[in-house]
């Protein structure tokens, strides 16, 4: 058991390694760093000037062991818009984004599951159509559109509603909702499919045969049973929070890494950029973790003594 | 989606189904039905509509600046603004047709893309197997679990906007499905017995690949890739919002939200009516490949077909 979390935790560090390269790879070689700072208008004494500063007239591989060196350090160099490391710009921007996922999850998870059950209690009725044709709708929906309709119908009525900025209920609640509806449909609709898979086996059967009522069986057998593929979505959905977060953080001016993305892109800040992909790589990486240990733990048949049984392979 | 594919189950309930039972039973279904009709229209808007409609994309007339929809054309005559004008003065009609071009092109060129390069490296993986599945599989882990939108943001910086470059980015940040499906399918066939057959009687590898295991794979990678395209729109829409997909004044749905996003509270049909394309032609799509994918397992289609029969018997 040690050794395959000793083994983990050595592949994860080459996996960070690797997708540092490649971002160091792709901002040095495929693109030109200075281009990529100052924009296609720069006149040439600028760019011969930038180019300077930034150390970009070594050998790459000079460069390469600067980059590896500041990743070591996790220091990234100054951002160049802010004048200030990089670093702390990003790690300040981590508790609103912890914050705002926290919450839609939390509004998103309880009512997939709550839908789940309500489809699987009653197979095929009318509630479990209308639960497919909506959590359907919750992965079609684009989350900066329902921010921006959420925003025109609610918040001009609804004066106690903030629709930017930071803050307690007021503010986080339509972040929040909108965030939620992506993993809400995702959710219910994996869950709803397990649910059924675990409803047409043969324990069941016999639970049903000793006299068990439907919603005993749903709720206390077939969702304990059902609950590891859920944690397995729910952990990819953690991470695809992070691609929502970018759209909702912008649509309400909420402070986050994902607002911090756009900013840093569209004002080319390069540092901050190299920055951001660490900490979210470092992130991933950790979420991963995280599931695995609670695979172990929500089902001891679940051996990590051969690759085929982890997660990577079967998610 | 990702469904283990069972030959065995196949060969057994492959009683011939004629194309008429199978066109009668998708349009029975309510949802199919819907999808169907939703998916012609747009077909035909992007196709036709764009052409013969009266008002062009690009023509501006600030005089007509954010009118709501029924608003008589600016000399009067003709078909006039049936769903408004944008703050240049476009027509929004025209303006949706031609993002619904932009949004298929991108669609369904990136799922192609994506496409033949995941499905061509699965299949290598799973047939291969050894080192090749490895470093295959490895790399579609460490990308699944890396936030597409930022890599594709990360990516988009790189190369600089522009149109072949999205498609290229897109297709770049949604390979790994496809490698995942066909490289499992593959696994699963390679142990059944006519593949064995093949091999022995003096196929090549890649003979094999073309002539028997590619054939089998078709039906469920078309279903992924309808399922795909929808994720492509959104995916395009979501990053022309944030302007870094689609440049102006290129119409595309994505970028009209954002464009109306300043009017929220003066012009709602800026913004409510592009998304609104974008949800029914993600529905639907996402529908669609629901009742395909019900109609290629083997399982679920007995389902369909009797219960199409059923309530045929009931009408």
């Amino acid at each position: 058991m040690a050794r395959y979390w000793i083994r983990r935790l050595i592949q994860s560090v080459g996996i960070a390694w690797l997708v540092l390269t490649l971002v160091f790879l792709t901002t040095r070689v495929i693109g030109d760093p200075v281009r990529l700072v100052l924009g296609i208008e720069a006149s040439q004494e600028r760019v011969d000037l930038t180019r300077d500063t930034l150390g970009l007239n070594r050998s790459l591989a000079a460069q390469y062991g600067d980059f590896l060196n500041g990743v070591v350090q996790v220091d990234f160099g100054n951002s160049f818009w802010q004048k200030v490391p990089s670093m702390p710009i990003v790690l300040d921007r981590i508790p609103a984004t912890l914050y705002l996922t926290a919450v839609a999850l939390l509004i998103a998870i309880p009512l997939a599951l709550t839908l789940a059950s309500i489809g699987t209690l009653r197979p095929r009725s009318f509630a479990d159509r209308a639960i497919n044709v909506f959590s359907l709708g919750g992965v079609s929906i684009v989350d900066f559109w329902l921010g921006l309709m959420m925003i025109m119908l609610l918040a001009t009525r609804l004066d106690w509603i903030k629709t930017s900025g930071y803050g307690g209920f007021s503010y986080v609640l339509l972040p929040a909702v909108t965030l939620a509806f992506k993993p809400l449909g995702r959710v219910s609709q994996m869950a709803r499919t397990s649910l059924a898979e675990e409803m047409s086996k043969p324990y069941i059967r016999s639970l049903r045969a000793k006299g068990l009522s439907q919603r005993r069986i749903v709720f206390l057998h077939a969702m304990k049973n059902a609950s590891l593929p859920i944690i397995t979505i729910i952990g990819d959905e953690l991470i695809s929070l992070l691609n929502g977060a970018i759209v909702v953080e912008t649509v309400f001016g909420w402070p986050g890494i994902g607002q911090l993305t756009i900013q840093a892109l569209d004002r080319r800040d390069l540092p901050v950029i190299e920055a951001l992909v660490f900490v979210v790589t470092v992130s991933v990486i950790g979420v991963n973790l995280i599931v695995d240990a609670s695979y172990t733990y929500l089902n001891p048949r679940v051996k990590f003594g051969d690759e085929s049984s982890g997660r990577g392979t079967n998610s | 989606m990702a469904a283990e594919p069972t030959p065995d189950a196949g060969e057994a309930a492959e009683e011939r189904v004629s194309w008429s039972m199978v066109i009668r039973s998708l349009l029975r279904d309510g949802p199919t039905l819907f999808s169907l009709i939703v998916l012609f229209l747009l077909l035909f808007a992007a196709l036709i509509g764009a052409e013969i409609w009266p008002h062009d994309a690009y023509e501006q007339n600030l005089r007509m600046r954010n009118r709501p929809p029924m608003t008589p054309a600016y000399d009067g005559s003709g078909l006039g603004h049936i769903l408004g004008t944008d703050p240049l003065g476009r027509d929004i009609v025209a303006r949706l047709m031609r993002g619904a071009r932009v949004s298929l092109l991108v669609g369904i060129s990136g799922v192609t893309l994506s496409g033949l390069f995941g499905s061509t490296l699965g299949v290598l993986a799973g047939f291969f197997r050894g080192r090749l599945d490895d470093v295959i599989m490895r790399l579609v882990d460490l990308q699944a679990s890396f936030p597409g939108l930022l890599l594709a943001l990360a990516l988009l910086f790189v190369l600089g906007p522009g149109f072949f470059n999205l498609i290229l980015v897109l297709a770049l940040t949604r390979w790994m499905i496809y490698a995942r499906v066909a490289r499992s399918m593959t696994l699963s066939y390679r142990e059944s017995g006519f593949i064995d057959a093949a091999v022995v009687v003096g196929n090549t590898g890649g003979r094999v690949i073309r002539k028997h295991i590619v054939p089998n794979l078709k039906t469920s990678l078309l279903v992924l890739a309808t399922l795909e395209i929808a994720a492509m729109i959104l995916a395009e829409s979501g990053l022309s919002f944030l302007g870094f997909g689609v440049q102006p004044p290129t119409p595309s749905w994505g970028l009209m939200v954002a464009q109306g996003r300043d009017y929220l509270g003066s012009a709602w049909w800026l913004t409510t009516l592009p998304g609104i394309a974008i949800l029914f032609t993600a529905l639907s799509l996402n529908l669609f490949a629901n009742g395909i994918g019900a109609l290629t397992d083997p399982v679920r289609r007995s389902v369909w077909l009797t219960r199409s029969s059923s309530s045929r018997r009931d009408s």
